[in-house]
């Protein structure tokens, strides 16, 4: 199924372009984009921080530089033009993203662009979940691109095989989903040594390439450290980190995706190309929920490629007669694919320019800010770490979504007094705890309520409460 | 299909729809089974399969397992030893997703999945299609007599001659008994006191969904999490008794409020009564 004439790039960039557009109408302000902005913005002006300067409780203590690209490009976009620029820099790898995802579909059919779009609207759909500004959006692009560059290399492109470990050297240093990525290539070389002995020595020089290429970064071999402890003790109190749930909206898309990728397989196969891709990114994905995008952007050129088989077959099976559809006899040209880029580049210019300016601040503590007292002392919503890293630098934070810095011990404190488990009051005390700034129904909140602890300011987002 | 076979199995399919309705609930279970798929629950039996659980591994080597070896088998090989592909499409997709949605319907899942990759791994390893051993009647019949009775005298040996209740609060079941009042249990500890406890009625137990309406399982969370207006719930309720996990919020607020301990298990169980 593999292709022999060129991919056409009019239909993969015009998609692209339109969704990267469309993004920049939607909010900005992730909780942990603030942090990410602040740790890329400080490592511009002073280099790399290998210690922690925000919080007060484990400052001073080695932290992760594993996103360390990712941090500086948010915060260049930043710099050169304020949230308009990251909602900017935002479509662009949105669109890049949508596009990679679109042209390895394409590249199975390329006279089929509705069967690629289709292929792709299951990863289309449920990227939109993780549309964020923060790093990890550069590492669900430079997955998309691992899958054209993985199909490419298997249908014969050694420019394909050669590019993957220079993607792996620039992803290891954009995000720590890199991991997946340097899996999945020595999987593939693997898989390709044996259908392929003639580009044997070609498929072990990019799979070692590929894992040597993962220690090309700030940390050297620490880089696996936060990769490897996700995958080994995913931290389910974080929602994103929450098990995929098929009763939602995004784990009901990722359920479809999986029986639609389970029903091809049995009806139409797919070939070892297809399962050493398939299978381990359907267990990454069954891990955590936000992984579930991954197995959705694995499955588009599989789609792409066996779903006609599969619905012809099926509809054989079942005695029904499927209407056939024409092939485009003249795929765009050349010229065309620099009109499309042209004109996409055009569309997104515009529409970040015309887009969100401004983060969406409703969900923070916004009005707490000017009754926090500075320096230690501080317990605070860890969905807020982020933002009060960026909104009240004289006030560091207890806890915030960097996450592992703060395993086990005081994540364990922060869960003992944010939901009064026994011992909370101890906490209190041990850890020298001042202010408390948390959600109104948060169990702390009600019990200091009930304590007659003093409110120092409130509203129906946050309670600032003083800690006698 | 042959249109024999068609009927054939078209009988079976009605038989079988009627046969779910020979119940005393009759379509009722239906319902029954939807509130429980449509309700998120306190039990964590009935919550998402976690694939890096023990359980869970196992369900995702036989999905994973499908699906590779699905992909890779060789299509003629595929259609001879499973017959029909879409039938076992049509299982395995459905019992796959109940079983992630809620993790006590694993097993169906992959009491499913097992038999696909049991016929497709060999296909792979190029092995042919196994048969069952021939073995002579009489043999068999000494062989499963035999078995029976050494399971016969295990079992009487050594199985269980009491429930194991290392996971119930069965120390404070005496401690309630002279205590008038109503109570407000641990959802997982509903069920054993209906058993050990008659005096006293559940505030909620097992039958969850199935039987309680949501307003009373959301004032259930609300009261043992300490959310707002936990104690609307307590005195509306008229809540006397409290047999709660010890790290519960309610459980360390109500001992800071000066509730009686009337007895506690080490880290398993407090029992509290309003003074």
């Amino acid at each position: 199924m593999s292709a022999t004439r060129r991919t056409p790039l009019v239909v993969p960039v015009a998609v692209g372009g339109c969704f990267g557009a469309l993004s920049t109408r939607l909010s900005v302000g992730d909780s942990d984009s603030f942090w990410q902005l602040v740790t890329g913005h400080d490592m511009l002006a002073r280099g790399l921080a290998w210690n922690d300067v925000y919080s007060w409780t484990v400052a001073g203590k080695p932290i992760s530089v594993d996103q360390w690209l990712g941090q500086a490009l948010w915060a260049t976009a930043f710099d050169a033009g304020g949230w308009r620029g990251v909602v900017a820099l935002r479509a662009l790898a949105i669109a890049i993203l949508v596009g990679l995802v679109l042209y390895a579909a394409l590249r199975e059919r390329p006279g089929r662009p509705l069967v690629a779009v289709l292929a792709a609207l299951p990863a289309l759909a449920l990227s939109r979940f993780i549309w964020v500004e923060r790093p990890e959006l550069f590492g669900f692009a430079c997955f998309a691109a691992l899958i054209a560059l993985l199909y490419a290399a298997r249908a014969g492109s050694d420019r394909a095989l050669w590019w993957i470990p220079p993607l792996i050297v620039v992803w290891a240093n954009l995000h720590g989903s890199f991991a997946i990525g340097a899996v999945l290539a020595v999987l593939f070389a693997i898989e390709g040594a044996i259908a392929q002995p003639m580009r044997r020595q070609r498929y072990a020089i990019v799979a070692i390439a590929s894992v040597v290429a993962t220690f090309v970064t700030p940390a050297g071999l620490g880089t696996w450290t936060a990769p490897g402890f996700h995958f080994l003790h995913p931290p389910r109190e974080i929602q994103e980190w929450s098990v995929p749930d098929p009763t939602t909206v995004p784990g009901a898309i990722f359920a479809l995706t999986m029986c639609a990728a389970l029903a091809i397989a049995f009806i139409a196969g797919g070939g070892a190309r297809a399962a050493v891709v398939l299978a381990p990114v359907l267990f990454v994905s069954l891990i955590a929920t936000r992984q579930m995008p991954l197995f959705a952007i694995a499955a588009a050129p599989f789609f792409a490629a066996y779903g006609p088989t599969a619905l012809k077959r099926s509809a054989e099976l079942s005695g029904l007669r499927l209407p056939a559809f024409a092939t485009g006899q003249r795929p765009p040209g050349r010229r065309a694919d620099a009109v499309a880029v042209a004109l996409t580049a055009l569309l997104l210019g515009g529409a970040a320019v015309t887009g969100t300016e401004a983060p969406s601040l409703a969900d923070y503590p916004t009005a707490a800010l000017s009754s926090l007292r500075a320096g230690p002392g501080l317990l605070n919503q860890y969905d807020w770490g982020g933002y009060l890293i960026w909104a009240a630098p004289a006030t560091p934070v207890f806890v915030d979504g960097r996450l592992t810095p703060y395993l086990p011990d005081v994540l364990t404190d922060y869960t003992t007094v944010i939901g009064v488990h026994p011992g909370w009051r101890e906490v209190l005390a041990r850890r020298g705890i001042r202010q408390l700034l948390v959600r109104p129904a948060d169990p702390v909140a009600i019990r200091a309520h009930d304590l007659g602890w003093p409110i120092r300011a409130s509203s129906d987002t946050f309670v600032l409460i003083d800690v006698p | 299909m042959r249109a024999p076979a068609r009927r054939q199995l078209t009988a079976v399919l009605l038989l079988s729809m009627v046969a779910s309705q020979l119940t005393p609930s009759g379509l009722s279970a239906f319902s029954f089974a939807a509130s429980y798929a449509g309700s998120a629950s306190l039990v964590a039996e009935e919550r998402p399969a976690d694939v890096t659980s023990p359980a869970g591994l196992v369900f995702a080597a036989l999905l994973l397992g499908a699906l590779a070896l699905a992909l890779v088998v060789d299509r003629a090989a595929l259609a001879a030893r499973l017959r029909s592909p879409l039938l076992w499409i049509g299982l395995i997709a459905p019992f796959t997703v109940l079983g992630l949605a809620h993790q006590r319907l694993l097993p169906y899942a992959a009491i499913i999945l097992a038999p696909v990759v049991a016929a497709l791994l060999p296909a792979v390893l190029h092995r042919p299609a196994t048969a069952a051993p021939l073995i002579r009647r009489s043999v068999a019949v000494v062989a499963v007599l035999a078995m029976l009775l050494v399971g016969s005298l295990v079992a009487v040996a050594a199985a269980p001659r009491a429930p194991d209740l290392a996971a119930y609060p069965a120390a404070a079941v005496p401690l309630l008994r002279d205590q008038p009042g109503n109570l407000l249990n641990e959802y997982d500890w509903g069920g054993y006191l209906i058993f050990a406890a008659p005096e006293h009625p559940t505030f909620v137990d097992g039958r969850g969904a199935a039987l309680y309406p949501a307003s009373v399982i959301g004032e259930f969370a609300r009261a043992v999490g300490l959310r707002p207006g936990y104690r609307d719930v307590l005195d509306a309720r008229g809540i006397e008794l409290v047999l709660l996990r010890p790290d519960r919020p309610l459980a360390v607020a109500l001992r800071e409020d000066g509730w009686a301990v009337l007895g506690e298990g080490a880290g398993s169980w407090v029992l509290l009564r309003r003074r």
